[in-house]
């Protein structure tokens, strides 16, 4: 039986932010997004299937005028809350609320060291994101920075990190930049294969020279052995990467669609449509997920040690070769296999 | 004479479902299923001390005291090594 653990709720779509890279393409709020109302309703059916673990986001979810009351209601039905924000509306006022609740962790975009930050994400952005994890640690609350890893920011990891620690940030995650949402066609800033390798060493170097100072976490980072995330998911070994193929994890978007992949919306159904409970039930999408069989998995997936606790990643899978299992076409290992498909040329390129 | 007590930690959430009882510890991201006999022992805790719970237990199960000290015992130690529950400094009178 698989068991809803956590949902990662997307309230907005709305941005204060335009970032290049931006995967969800945020800027403007969609149509009809779901009501306060309606997440009220949704928040008790989570209840109801034993969920605690919510994880809040975008867009930018403090740029919705009633967030800090979505927060206060899960916190008032027991919830755990995670938030990822761009931290550039985090002050004072919003820190006094935060701490109060029972967020476990705040996760804030980080990009690199300013220029690379604000190449992306705005001029001015760096030092307000900055303010913001100041205010969170000053009050004593649980920072990870996560880093949209590309081109450009490689150079910058192993200083951005040395600051992060400064800083008393507690955990690093990092996430290789997929060109698809804003980011569609930004083939620039993808990490060639030797890049990836190259991250890889920065990360293992980052995580030696700050041991239990800074965790390391993320799907951009296959040491798997070190990989916080492994701690949580113990016997499982069904992905410590994909929520989806872990059968733990779904996400909702703005407008009420239950998907259980961030990165692709397969659309598990609809919230105004459905109840969560019947779709956690009885999706034939969030079925494939649950009967993956690593068995069948081609080229450097198949053939690859970690298939089991990876599985790579179904969605660009599926995306770049129309095959739910093919190998991972962003992962690195895949240009040492000698059973690597053929790779998309802009991949090559890079 | 000591009276030992535990209290729940900050930060435990519960869910009491129709099937089962959750125990969730937020900050450390672990779970924790009870049942009907563990959960009655955890709704106890941080309102009666240790040796009022088991007699409280004894009684509503209908099981000898040795019984219910073992249950009672393996429950607490358990939620102990969990983290869901510390001791209450003892409360000792001469």
């Amino acid at each position: 039986m698989f068991e809803l653990k956590k949902v990662s709720f997307n309230v907005t779509n709305g941005c204060n932010l335009r970032c290049e890279h931006c995967f969800a393409s945020s800027g403007v709020p969609l149509e009809r997004e779901l009501t306060f109302k309606e997440i009220s309703g949704f928040l008790r059916d989570l209840y109801g299937l034993g969920v605690f673990e919510l994880e809040f986001s975008g867009g930018e979810p403090f740029v919705r005028p009633d967030f800090l009351d979505i927060l206060k209601l899960a916190d008032s039905m027991d919830f755990s809350l995670e938030i990822l924000t761009n931290g550039t509306l985090i002050d004072d006022k919003i820190v006094k609320i935060l701490e109060n609740l029972s967020v476990r962790t705040i996760q804030i975009s980080i990009e690199g060291l300013k220029k690379t930050h604000e190449t992306l994400r705005g001029g001015g952005t760096f030092d307000r994101t900055l303010m913001a994890i100041k205010l969170l640690k000053d009050a004593g609350m649980h920072v990870q920075a996560r880093t949209t890893i590309t081109k450009n920011s490689l150079s910058d990891i192993e200083a951005l990190a040395d600051l992060l620690v400064e800083m008393d940030v507690d955990a690093f995650l990092a996430s290789e930049f997929i060109p698809i949402g804003r980011g569609l066609g930004k083939n620039d800033l993808v990490l060639g294969f030797e890049e990836k390798e190259i991250l890889q060493n920065i990360l293992n170097r980052v995580r030696i020279k700050h041991s239990s100072n800074l965790l390391i976490r993320g799907d951009a980072y296959s040491g798997f052995e070190e990989n916080e995330d492994i701690k949580r998911y113990g016997e499982s070994k069904r992905s410590i990467l994909c929520g989806a193929l872990r059968g733990d994890w779904c996400a909702i978007s703005p407008n009420g669609i239950v998907t259980p992949c961030d990165i692709i919306h397969f659309y598990a159904g609809n919230l105004r449509l459905q109840r969560i409970d019947d779709i956690w039930r009885t999706s034939p999408v969030i079925n494939a997920f649950r009967n993956f069989n690593q068995g069948l998995l081609t080229g450097s997936c198949g053939a690859c040690e970690s298939r089991v606790i990876c599985g790579g990643c179904r969605a660009l899978a599926f995306l770049y070769y129309g095959n739910f299992y093919g190998e991972d076409p962003m992962c690195w290992k895949a240009s040492k296999s000698p059973l690597r498909s053929s790779i998309p040329p802009t991949l090559i390129e890079a | 004479m000591c009276i030992k007590k535990y209290k729940k930690r900050n930060g435990i959430k519960t869910r009491d479902l129709d099937t089962k009882f959750l125990l969730y510890d937020y900050k450390e991201g672990l779970l924790m299923e009870l049942n009907g006999s563990a959960k009655y022992i955890w709704l106890l805790i941080g309102t009666k001390p240790f040796e009022e719970i088991i007699s409280d237990y004894s009684q509503h199960y209908g099981i000898d005291p040795i019984m219910a000290t073992d249950d009672v015992t393996n429950v607490i130690a358990d939620l102990k090594t969990k983290n869901f529950i510390e001791e209450e400094d003892e409360l000792c009178s001469s």
